[in-house]
């Protein structure tokens, strides 16, 4: 997952794989789903497989296409870390998430993300600049409008679970957003604070040359 | 004295003979009467949900609509509905053709069938004691304050079992026929029915009824017997048929759920389950900004 794009398609191919088996597979669905409990219990991985595991096949097959699209269309921008993205990205997401909403014991599902990977994109298409950054700001628009239909109970639920007790995560989304417009910019902050960094660094030693080949100068005289 | 003595004894007999055959008739008659008494008994029996929930014609004030809200996962109960008498000012428990202990078999049988639903909390078993005849509503709000229920299933049944002799019987006169004629056409009609209701919005979610059918002829010696039998087999065979279609109703009932959102409202409780997920229009309105930002965008080097 971390070399996804050393082997772009085997490794889509394995995490969609790995999706469809925590989705249909009872007994890999309830060791992947990201429970409260087996992750108090110590069961961590459970903060990256509880992405994985879905509640229904229409659920699995919209995450799943969301999550191709994207991921080609940040694999387009030249991404090369997508894979630590979503390593890092899918643990800070599911502690978010638990930790923001206590009355959930049990999430599933790709879109929380999807989402993250979303404000990725815009992230990237608005550094981009020109009329890329006119679609960032469009699909940033897209999302959070719908979003906020979904939060307020305006729009009807998109994809069906297989159970009536699972109640859609609209909470998931908008912390998925908000890391994916966060997480960018705090990599960019911490590359431009290395540059800065460095600059600094080389500015000194640059003087501290030019001092002592004064000073060398001046003894020679 | 030798030729006297004959005599007298032979107009003796000749005297009580049509004595002894008229009593032999009485004795015939009366065998045979009894044995006749027995044919074409009716013995009914039932519970009568709208009895219980619209008690002396409460019914002329109608459950305002509301939507229900179901807070998951539930807490259930499962109560037989008392019987009552027929009369719409009395109610009395009846000598019940179910036991409590028979009731409490049954729907304990119920149980396993729901237990694996993941938005069931818990199921549980109410005595019919805790249920006045002809409550009504308020006895279920008791019983949701009593208990903490959300839904309740009320379980109420109706048995009619008829006896109905045959050509055969005639042959009861004999007195022994009544013993080792199967003459009796017994026939035993069970219907239990389940009915789910939403307690706090009074709304019924959904119901299912289950039917069982038997007949057999049998002697009329121990009929009554038989016929507790019978009834007992039927119960159990109508509250398997009720298990089946209450499962089907169900999933008829979540995909209602499903598809009329506003059938119902499902609000979230601690221990909810939740699922991210991207609808098909949302996919799609995001599909087309991504594709078309993926065209406009120049491919990397």
């Amino acid at each position: 997952m971390v070399k996804l794009f050393n082997h772009d398609w085997v490794s889509l191919a394995l995490l969609l794989g790995l999706a469809a088996l925590a989705t249909f597979v009872p007994e890999f669905h309830s060791w992947g789903i990201l429970d409260r409990d087996a992750l108090a219990a110590g069961e961590v991985w459970r903060l990256w497989a509880g992405h994985l595991a879905h509640f229904s096949a229409s659920h699995l097959f919209v995450d799943a296409l969301v999550f191709t699209l994207l991921a080609g269309a940040l694999h387009r921008t030249g991404e090369h870390a997508l894979g630590r993205g979503l390593v890092v990205g899918g643990a800070v997401l599911s502690v978010s998430l638990l930790a923001c909403d206590a009355l959930l014991a049990r999430y599933g599902g790709l879109s929380g993300l999807n989402s993250l990977m979303l404000g990725w994109l815009v992230t990237r298409w608005f550094h981009a600049g020109g009329r890329q950054r006119g679609l960032g700001v469009a699909l940033l628009v897209v999302a959070v409008g719908k979003f906020t239909l979904d939060s307020v109970g305006l729009s009807r639920p998109g994809v069906e679970f297989d159970s009536v007790a699972v109640v859609p995560s609209h909470l998931s989304h908008w912390l998925g957003l908000f890391w994916g417009l966060v997480l960018p910019a705090s990599a960019q902050a911490k590359n431009t604070f290395s540059a800065v960094r460095r600059s600094i660094q080389s500015r000194s030693s640059a003087e501290r040359k030019l001092r002592r080949s004064r000073m060398s100068a001046m003894e020679s005289a | 004295m030798k030729t006297t003595r004959p005599s007298r004894l032979s107009s003796s007999f000749r005297l009580h003979l049509p004595l002894v055959a008229l009593l032999a008739v009485v004795v015939l008659l009366a065998a045979g009467c009894r044995a006749l008494d027995h044919r074409n008994t009716r013995k009914r029996s039932n519970s009568s949900l709208v009895d219980y929930l619209y008690p002396r014609g409460n019914h002329t004030q109608p459950t305002k609509p509301t939507v229900p809200t179901l807070t998951l996962p539930l807490k259930v109960g499962i109560a037989w509905v008392p019987e009552s008498t027929g009369s719409p000012d009395q109610h009395r428990t009846q000598d019940s053709a179910l036991t409590e202990a028979r009731r409490k078999e049954l729907a304990e049988a119920v149980i396993p069938h729901f237990q694996k639903y993941p938005f069931i909390k818990s199921i549980e078993i109410i005595p019919t004691a805790y249920l006045t005849p002809g409550g009504g509503f308020e006895n279920l709000d008791q019983l949701k304050a009593l208990l903490g229920v959300d839904v309740i299933a009320l379980l109420s049944f109706d048995q009619l079992q008829t006896s109905d002799s045959t050509e055969f019987s005639l042959l009861y006169w004999t007195i022994v026929g009544a013993y080792v004629i199967p003459a009796e056409a017994n026939r035993t009609h069970t219907m239990v029915d389940a009915a789910v209701f939403d307690i706090t919005s009074r709304q019924l979610l959904f119901r299912a009824p289950g039917t069982s059918q038997s007949q057999g002829v049998a002697t009329p010696v121990r009929k009554d017997e038989r016929l507790r039998v019978k009834s007992e087999v039927g119960f159990a065979a109508a509250s398997t048929n009720m298990v089946a279609n209450l499962q089907l109703e169900l999933a008829a009932f979540q995909q209602r759920l499903k598809e009329r959102p506003e059938t119902a409202r499902i609000v979230r409780s601690p221990g909810y389950t939740g699922g991210g997920a991207f609808g098909w229009e949302h996919a799609g309105l995001l599909g087309g900004v991504i594709g078309l930002g993926m065209l406009l965008q120049r491919p990397r080097k």
